[in-house]
């Protein structure tokens, strides 16, 4: 039996953010099929395209968030020749000689290492029609049809499936971060192909496409199962056949819509003349990508995950940075606030990935920044927690307040008034250690009695009945005391 | 003149545009050419009543107020049958009128009949529709020529005072000559294309057919413009006027004597001339060719996706068969040229002859303003005359070359691509011709045309060169007094 390496290539497609789609005027808003449609992307006979220039403009800053190395200076259009219902005009108006942006990289951790896989290019085209089957039947959703696509290819160089994966989630983050793409998978704006083959130590083999992948799942599962069937027809001897397949949730198959390989007949778009890009951004290619880059990079997870790295240990850097995709990684800005603030950087992360993000499921806001929570109260919170004003537990009981209030009283002044300072005074601590024996005389027999281990229980009885307040150490000394008075 | 008259009538009163407008129809629904596809009575009567309540409010001046126009049914009308001369359109109704359709209104015209056409503008001798060939009025028992036959033929037979073609490689001019009419290729740019079926989309151009210049003329100024919805059009409208000084002569291989003559006529009419050659001229043609098939491939698709069922055993069980034979070679050889044939860059070749050709031309137009030359190698044959593939031409480099190129692609060209010698050229570089006919010069009495070409976007240069030539072959200065036959026949 050969040792066989899988090479996988992902080809993303994104819904491009922009109220138009590419060539047309039509609304891309969600609404009743087929009533976001026109002459021109219904492919009526004379109709022409117009470039919509803004989605251009959008599909721009995916191309400078990847990275890409080189910007194209023109815009030309191709067109890709393949005959189904889902594409009226029988070609798909597309970028084959020339992308918007060739090279490119992303970096992401799969499985704890970190990889850095690197990019053909992205170009811009158009999305085709949603096709469903009723029995024989094919119904056809024009209104996606013409929408705005970046599309990013990768280089052949990811191993898994979880690789393939996790590089996909990666992009869907930077699109999203750069303000590209919704990029949601459920609602059919991040569509995946993948290009699989295997390798043995000679040469690798030829790649087989299997086709509109819509989950982060389906491409890791896709994707193994694909190079395991590979793998095991030329174990057995056999050619593995170049044509595309699809994935019908736990095997892939042979296309049966559009068949195996495909020739496309690429040809120059006639009706969309090569256009300088310079036009479209109104200053120099070079001067608008840097400006993009700047505004961008910032932003883009590989970079903040590198900057975190350097104060936290890497799995809070990612949680900071990957969680949230669209409130423009709100939870690092937060961050970055409380330690502008004075926080210490790890106990910030600690609590915004911890109690923080908690409180925000419990009161269901979708990020930090909806909440009233501000870092300068995270940050004060921390500093009384530090000072041993507050205990965790007295500091936890406040967040849910804080993330719904109103007032501007600072964290300090609400302590206080809401009466959860720590409580160190003695007298108080005894108190409570009273309550806690007197309320459980056999636990206290048993203890006299020689379980000597229920200390904890009155310990825990102590501080609850304190309502999370008391000083723990202090208790546990307030506690031993009783105990040995009440012996 | 026939336009201006009418226009004139309509405005000052003598006449209303229902009544010129009514008298066309009577004449299109008489048609014995076959050079209508459909007439639309009512709309357009409808459409001259509104013409006559603006003209009563005083909005409505020009050339083209009230005039009756025919347009080749590859132009898109608004809940009007649009066919292409295709079966494969035979039921289709555009939800939307061509730009040239809404221009045409604007200035007061009344589009009237949509005209027969080779299918998809795919022929040169009007012959490929779904709906029967067209005759040719001047010529009885010969070609009418094609593409925009039924647009030519409607003019030349008196049908309507001008009509609205389109031009790929010739499909405008060579109808215009073979049944003795002006007609006008604008420059590539200078027309919108929206709403013209495309056939050949780098080269297709919307354009007038008449039958005398001043008509054209006053129909191009109401086309030409920019168009936001074709990006192909040029924003900047090219100034100038000029008459041209200097004439570039170009015949080229073997000509009928007639042809011959008139070219030289019409060159006399120029201060200055001087002989000019276009080493590639056959291969321009043969370049053309591909460049059309490899267009026309992906541009007809949609037909198909539109006649296909929507059900996955008809797609699974292959296209329909929804074209004419020479629509299907043609797309059989576009599909081969994008295709398997790819890996021989027949494609490219032809690219590269045409980035040559326009190189040519660039030299001719260095030296000279205008260029005369034929406008078919023959005169209008009977529809059984074809040609014989083009020879490979005389020695050297590039010419071995185009050689070599002519014959890698002869085999695949239409049986009758050599029509399209003369006028392929100008359709790859884009730039403005026009024919006119130079009456009586056949002894057969046959109809001559000669072409006239111009730098591009200097369309009306163009048209003051031929203003002056046919005011001079008419031997009269005054062409307000000319009674043309077709212009009387309106009021
Ligand atoms: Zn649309």
């Amino acid at each position: 039996m050969r040792r066989w390496r899988t090479v996988i290539g992902l080809e993303v497609h994104a819904q491009v953010l922009s109220a138009r789609k590419a060539f047309c005027f039509c609304p891309t808003t969600p609404s009743e099929a087929n009533s976001n449609t026109c002459a021109i992307c219904l492919g009526e006979a004379g109709s022409l395209p117009v470039l919509n220039l803004d989605a251009v403009r959008v599909a721009l800053r995916a191309a400078a968030a990847l990275r890409c190395s080189s910007i194209s200076e023109t815009l030309e259009f191709d067109r890709k020749s393949y005959s189904y219902p889902d594409l009226p005009k029988g070609y798909q108006i597309t970028q084959r000689r020339k992308g918007l942006g060739a090279g490119g990289c992303v970096e992401f951790e799969a499985e704890g290492v970190l990889r850095r896989v690197g990019l053909e290019g992205a170009h811009f085209e158009e999305d085709s029609a949603k096709t469903t089957y009723r029995g024989d039947a094919i119904d056809v959703d024009y209104n996606r049809c013409g929408r705005a696509l970046v599309e990013i290819v990768t280089l052949p160089e990811l191993e898994s499936g979880s690789e393939a994966a996790a590089c996909a989630r990666e992009i869907q983050r930077v699109l999203r971060r750069a303000g590209a793409s919704e990029a949601r998978f459920e609602e059919g704006s991040m569509r995946v192909d993948v290009n699989v083959s295997v390798r043995d130590d000679d040469h690798l083999r030829p790649k087989v496409e299997v086709k509109n992948l819509n989950s982060l799942r389906a491409v890791r599962a896709a994707c193994d199962y694909e190079a395991r069937r590979q793998a095991e027809i030329y174990d057995a001897g056999g050619v593995v056949a170049q044509e595309t397949r699809s994935w019908d949730g736990g095997e892939t198959v042979r296309s049966r819509a559009k068949g195996g390989a495909e020739v496309y007949r690429y040809a120059p778009e006639p009706d969309l003349p090569p256009r300088p890009l310079e036009s479209l951004v109104g200053r120099s290619v070079a001067d608008h990508v840097d400006a993009l880059r700047r505004e961008i990079e910032p932003h883009i997870p590989a970079a903040v995950r590198a900057r975190l790295r350097k104060r936290l240990d890497p799995l809070a850097a990612a949680g900071l940075v990957d969680a949230d995709d669209y409130g423009r990684t709100a939870r690092v800005a937060f961050f970055d606030a409380c330690v502008a603030h004075g926080a210490k950087p790890k106990p910030t992360a600690a609590w915004i990935l911890g109690d923080v993000a908690g409180a925000l499921r419990k009161l269901e806001f979708d990020t930090i920044a909806d909440s009233n929570l501000s870092p300068v109260d995270l940050a004060e919170l921390l500093a009384l927690l530090d000072q041993g004003t507050v205990s965790r537990r007295a500091a936890k009981d406040l967040l849910p307040d804080l993330l719904q209030r109103r007032t501007s009283s600072s964290v300090e002044d609400l302590v206080f008034e809401r009466g959860l300072a720590r409580i160190s005074d003695v007298a108080a601590l005894r108190q409570f250690a009273r309550e806690a024996l007197d309320a459980h005389p056999n636990e206290l027999a048993a203890y006299h009695a020689g379980k000597k281990n229920l200390e904890k229980l009155f310990i825990g009885k102590a501080l609850a009945a304190s309502g999370g307040r008391a000083d723990p150490v202090l208790m546990r000394d307030v506690v031993r005391d009783c105990l040995l008075q009440a012996s | 003149m026939a336009c201006r008259r009418i226009s004139e009538s309509v405005v000052r009163g003598a006449t209303t545009a229902e009544s010129v407008v009514g008298q066309a129809l009577a004449r299109l629904e008489g048609d014995r050419f076959g050079a209508v596809v459909s007439v639309d009575r009512d709309g357009a009567m409808e459409r001259a009543r509104e013409v006559d309540l603006e003209v009563r409010r005083g909005r409505l001046r020009g050339p083209l107020v009230g005039v009756p126009v025919v347009i080749k049914d590859n132009i898109c009308t608004r809940w009007w049958r649009t066919t292409a001369g295709s079966r494969a359109l035979a039921d289709f109704v555009p939800s939307y009128d061509a730009a040239v359709v809404e221009r045409l209104a604007a200035a007061g015209a009344v589009v009237c009949a949509k005209t027969n056409c080779d299918e998809f503008a795919m022929g040169s001798r009007g012959t490929t529709s779904a709906f029967g060939p067209t005759q040719n009025p001047r010529a009885a028992g010969r070609s009418p020529g094609g593409s925009s036959s039924g647009s030519a033929a409607a003019v030349a037979g008196g049908l309507a005072p001008v009509a609205l073609g389109s031009d790929t490689g010739g499909s405008i001019r060579l109808p215009a000559a073979w049944t003795g009419t002006v007609g006008f290729k604008p420059s590539y740019g200078a027309v919108s294309r929206r709403g013209l079926v495309a056939y050949c989309s780098s080269t297709d151009v919307i354009g007038p057919i008449g039958a005398s210049v001043e008509d054209v003329a006053a129909v191009f100024d109401a086309l030409a413009g920019p168009d936001a919805g074709d990006e192909t059009v040029a924003t900047a409208r090219a100034a100038g006027e000029e008459l041209p000084r200097t004439a570039a002569v170009l015949l080229d291989g073997d000509l009928p004597g007639v042809v011959v003559d008139a070219v030289r006529t019409v060159a006399s009419c120029f201060p200055k001339r001087r002989d000019a050659s276009l080493p590639s001229l056959a291969a321009a043609c043969a370049a053309y060719h591909v460049c059309a098939a490899s267009e026309a491939f992906s541009n007809l698709a949609r037909h198909v996706v539109r006649a296909m069922p929507r059900s996955r055993a008809s797609w699974a069980e292959g296209t329909p068969d929804c074209f004419g034979p020479e629509c299907a070679r043609r797309l059989e050889l576009g599909a081969r040229l994008l295709g398997e044939r790819h890996a021989d860059a027949l494609y490219f070749r032809a690219l590269d002859v045409r980035r040559e050709v326009a190189r040519s031309l660039r030299d001719i137009f260095a030296h000279a303003d205008i260029l005369v030359c034929p406008v078919a190698p023959h005169l209008p044959p009977r529809f059984d005359d074809h040609l014989p593939p083009a020879d490979r031409g005389g020695g050297g480099d590039a010419a071995s070359r185009r050689g070599d190129f002519l014959d890698a692609v002869a085999p695949d060209l239409p049986a009758d691509y050599r029509d399209d010698d003369f006028t392929a050229f100008a359709s790859l570089a884009g730039l403005p011709a026009i024919t006119l006919p130079v009456a009586g010069s056949s002894s057969a009495g046959l109809p001559v045309g000669v072409q006239l070409v111009a730098r591009r976007f200097e369309d009306r240069t163009l048209l003051a060169a031929a203003r002056l030539v046919s005011r001079l072959l008419r031997d009269d200065d005054d062409d307000d007094d000319h009674e043309e036959p077709n212009a009387s026949i309106y009021y």
